[in-house]
């Protein structure tokens, strides 16, 4: 019988070293272009459950309760006051592990998992989404709500 | 040197009360003190995904987690946010109250800060 999601994180504190992704996701909102470009980073320690395999429940899981919690976002505005008790409970936390992901896989998954759908749906000419190498994200925060994805040249 | 302070009330047996203390950027130094049993979890790290940062104006809401922290077995999950862009500015989530584990994490968009390692030499999620 698998484990739950749970003790397998618990597992991971003890046995594995994070590691800190080259990566970032920049993307933009397309519900709110005038907002500043966001930046997703992935945690050391997911990463390393990422790489090491057997851990992680498949992003099928994720997205399905995805759906359930953008619903019940759409419906009421926000997800405060959201409980899974009262919409059929979560499944990733029990959804069969899956083995060992390259970081770029894992890139991927993380953007599936933890970026709104709406963003990496969207169909228009805009670039709103990107993975880019940690050393273009700037350090100086001094115009960092001024920060938009560069668009290119048609 | 920026100083930050959080302390948290549970509830009125203070079974849950939670207090921290750290200072950043005078030196890596940091104290935490959750009474509650579930301490030596440290899930709190170990349990987010990524942070979204949102800018300047929109810093602190952007943990995403592994666990969808409505269903981890083991209650609650409240955390400390300390944007290393800014310093003083923290952020100890309402449901933190009843919390039993803290996560802390020092973070900018371009580099983890190792910081939480620390917090963990500490004591405070070992």
């Amino acid at each position: 019988m698998t484990s739950p999601l749970f003790q397998r994180i618990c597992w991971a504190k003890e046995n594995l070293k994070p590691v800190h992704s080259k990566y970032r996701v920049i993307f933009e909102d397309p519900d709110n272009f005038e907002g500043p470009m966001m930046v997703l980073v992935p945690a050391p320690e997911w990463m390393a459950m990422a790489l090491h395999g057997g851990l992680l429940p498949p992003i099928q899981a994720y997205l399905e309760d995805k759906a359930v919690t953008e619903a019940y976002e759409r419906e009421h505005g926000s997800q405060e006051g959201f409980k899974w008790s009262e919409n059929g409970g979560a499944k990733h936390p029990y959804a069969k592990p899956i083995g060992p992901m390259t970081e770029e896989q894992a890139i991927e998954y993380l953007i599936l998992k933890d970026i709104p759908s709406r963003v990496y749906e969207y169909q228009g000419n805009r670039t709103i989404l990107k993975i880019v190498p940690v050393e273009l994200v700037p350090t100086d925060r001094s115009y960092r709500d001024a920060w938009t994805i560069k668009q290119e040249a048609a | 040197m920026s100083t930050i302070k959080a302390d948290v009330y549970g509830d009125s047996s203070g079974a849950n009360e939670i207090d921290f203390e750290y200072i950043i950027n005078g030196g890596l130094t940091g104290y935490g003190q959750c009474d509650d049993a579930g301490t030596s979890y440290g899930a709190g790290f170990l349990n987010v995904s990524s942070v979204t940062d949102y800018g300047a104006n929109n810093p602190t809401k952007g943990f995403n987690f592994t666990n969808d922290y409505n269903s981890v077995p083991h209650g609650l999950i409240g955390w400390v946010f300390i944007s290393e862009w800014n310093g003083a500015d923290n952020l100890l989530y309402s449901n933190s109250l009843n919390a039993d584990l803290i996560a802390v994490s020092i973070y900018n968009s371009a580099a983890w800060i190792d910081t939480y390692a620390a917090f963990q030499s500490t004591g405070l999620l070992a």
